[in-house]
């Protein structure tokens, strides 16, 4: 019986899976330098004040990158979305956690956040404007509110979800609160905390654009406003392009992340 | 030697009442489940508890662990009430309870960080009991990565490392195929030998629970009470040989299946 120790991986179809892979990384490629080139072509054949095609939005790139401009605003937004979220997951994963540990705590309080996370953002502007003013805190605040949100009720479904069986075998043993909690609950809820991360981060990353957008003239949002209102067409796509990127970027993390910690998972019953 | 008159008592069981809530036709009513249980158990003895299915013997087994408040009645271990659950009466499960998303040696370490025994010492202990199960090797695999007869042995090796006073096994080897579960009988017994825990292990297959065991304890349904208690003397060590051709085991067999088919032979006239 001990021979059957480790069951071997799947080396079934190990070719094909190589060319599959190929394959998905060269039609991206390929799929981005069509458009590129489509664009290019009609970009300069439109007027410049509505359409900027790419050779003009590198040439705007360049130049707020002497300027400083961009890195200046890139600056402002990441370290704005950092704090933000991670204030969002500090306290969203715990609150998470005691609304599934004392349900009529969650009931309590679910209409709110619920309630709060359908409502569109750009509705509370003025709200905000109203309580915190125009500054860093009032932005921070529409960050890290939806995220913590998303963060929070998806912990909460993870740790309802555990697994019964293993609850009764950690209270076998004797095992405190905190003990079921570090041991049992939130392991279990992990594939959860980090799909609610996942949506967090996409709330976090629109937050931190509206907050600069329509709070506070300042960061990548505040240079598209102010970029936009100037009709500079190609500077304003430098900054959709530095969002997006920075969107892609956290959201790939947080999916390798995601492969990484359920790791024990994909072959669990 | 269940014979020896000096052996002390570990387990008593007194008087042990349980029921449910149902709802039957809409209408809410309580269903008996165990209905005075009374029960001794000696310091290392292995006693087996059999009988047909609905006659509460997982719910006694939980209700010893202390997984389950009984309505009435007294669970003693060395003399002294229960009522919290402890490693000291630690319990396999059948479907094996391992953490999916700790390695083997982690699950094992489980009731020992619970019971605040340092890391390193921990590490230590729980090597010592995968080595006893033959595990040693796998101690960084993840449980979904062993077979079925692995997986239960690690859950043994968990409860085996907590050094406890009454070890509950709960149709530990019901999951498992039947050749994988004469191999785990077998090494049950070796491992056994050596600890001599008291164990209780209930199960639903009769040539198991005499194989194993000092006494098999007969429970009947509706509701559940201790109807037959049986000694089995059949030679000890029993891997040795071939317990199931010894000539006491055929005659013990027929009396406990001539009880147990009685009671299924009601039960399915009654259903």
């Amino acid at each position: 019986m001990s021979s059957t120790a480790i069951k071997p991986a799947r080396p079934s179809g190990a070719m094909t899976v190589a060319s599959a892979l190929r394959l998905q990384h060269v039609l991206p490629v390929v799929s981005l330098v069509v458009v590129l080139s489509l664009w290019e072509v009609v970009g300069q054949s439109m007027n410049p004040l509505l359409f900027a095609p790419p050779s003009r939005v590198v040439g705007a790139f360049s130049g707020l990158i002497k300027s400083g401009e961009l890195l200046a605003a890139t600056l402002t937004t990441v370290s704005t979305l950092s704090v933000g979220f991670a204030l969002a997951i500090l306290v969203g994963i715990p609150l998470g956690v005691l609304m599934a540990q004392f349900p009529r705590f969650g009931e309590l309080l679910s209409p709110y956040l619920y309630g709060i996370f359908s409502t569109p953002r750009v509705v509370i502007v003025p709200l905000i404007i109203v309580w915190f003013g125009v500054g860093y805190s009032g932005r921070l605040f529409l960050i890290f509110l939806w995220s913590m949100i998303a963060i929070s009720t998806s912990t909460t479904d993870g740790v309802r979800n555990a697994r019964p069986d293993l609850i009764e075998v950690a209270r076998s043993y004797g095992a405190s609160r905190i003990e079921m909690v570090r041991h049992v609950l939130l392991p279990g809820a992990v594939p959860f905390v980090v799909s609610g991360l996942r949506i967090g981060a996409e709330r976090a990353v629109v937050g931190v654009v509206i907050g600069e957008m329509f709070l506070q003239l300042t960061g990548l949002g505040g240079l598209l406003v102010t970029s936009a209102k100037s009709f500079q067409t190609a500077e304003m796509l430098c900054a959709v392009v530095v969002i997006a990127v920075i969107g892609t970027i956290l959201i790939t993390a947080l999916d390798l992340l995601e492969q990484q910690v359920s790791s024990w998972k994909r072959r669990a019953t | 030697m269940p014979s020896e008159i000096n052996t002390p008592n570990k387990l008593e069981l007194k008087n042990i009442h349980k029921s449910f809530p149902t709802v039957v036709k809409g209408h809410a009513g309580r269903t008996q489940i165990l209905a005075g249980v009374d029960l001794v158990v000696k310091a290392n003895e292995f006693l087996t508890i059999i009988g047909p299915s609905g006659c509460g013997k997982t719910t006694l087994l939980r209700i010893i662990a202390s997984l389950l408040p009984a309505d009435s009645g007294e669970v003693l271990v060395d003399g002294k009430p229960v009522t919290e659950p402890s490693a000291e009466r630690a319990m396999v499960f059948q479907s094996f309870g391992l953490f999916p998303w700790k390695t083997v040696l982690d699950n094992v370490r489980f009731p020992l960080g619970i019971r605040n025994v340092p890391p390193r010492e921990a590490t230590e202990i729980a090597m010592t009991y995968l080595r006893k199960v033959g595990l040693e090797k796998s101690a960084s695999a993840h449980p979904h990565q062993l077979s079925g007869g692995m997986q239960q042995r690690v859950g043994l090796a968990r409860a085996l490392a907590t050094e406890p006073e009454v070890l509950l096994m709960d149709e530990p080897f019901g999951a498992i195929d039947a050749q994988t579960r004469e191999l785990m009988q077998e090494e049950l017994m070796r491992l056994w030998q050596e600890t001599r825990n008291t164990v209780i292990f209930v199960t639903h297959d009769l040539d198991e629970a005499v194989l194993l065991a000092d006494r098999v304890v007969l429970m009947s349904p509706g509701p559940g009470h201790v109807r037959k208690l049986v000694s089995v003397d059949l030679p000890r060590p029993r891997w040795g040989y071939d317990v199931r051709a010894h000539e006491q085991f055929a005659p013990l067999r027929a009396e406990l299946w001539q009880a147990l088919r009685g009671d299924l032979l009601q039960g399915s006239a009654a259903g």
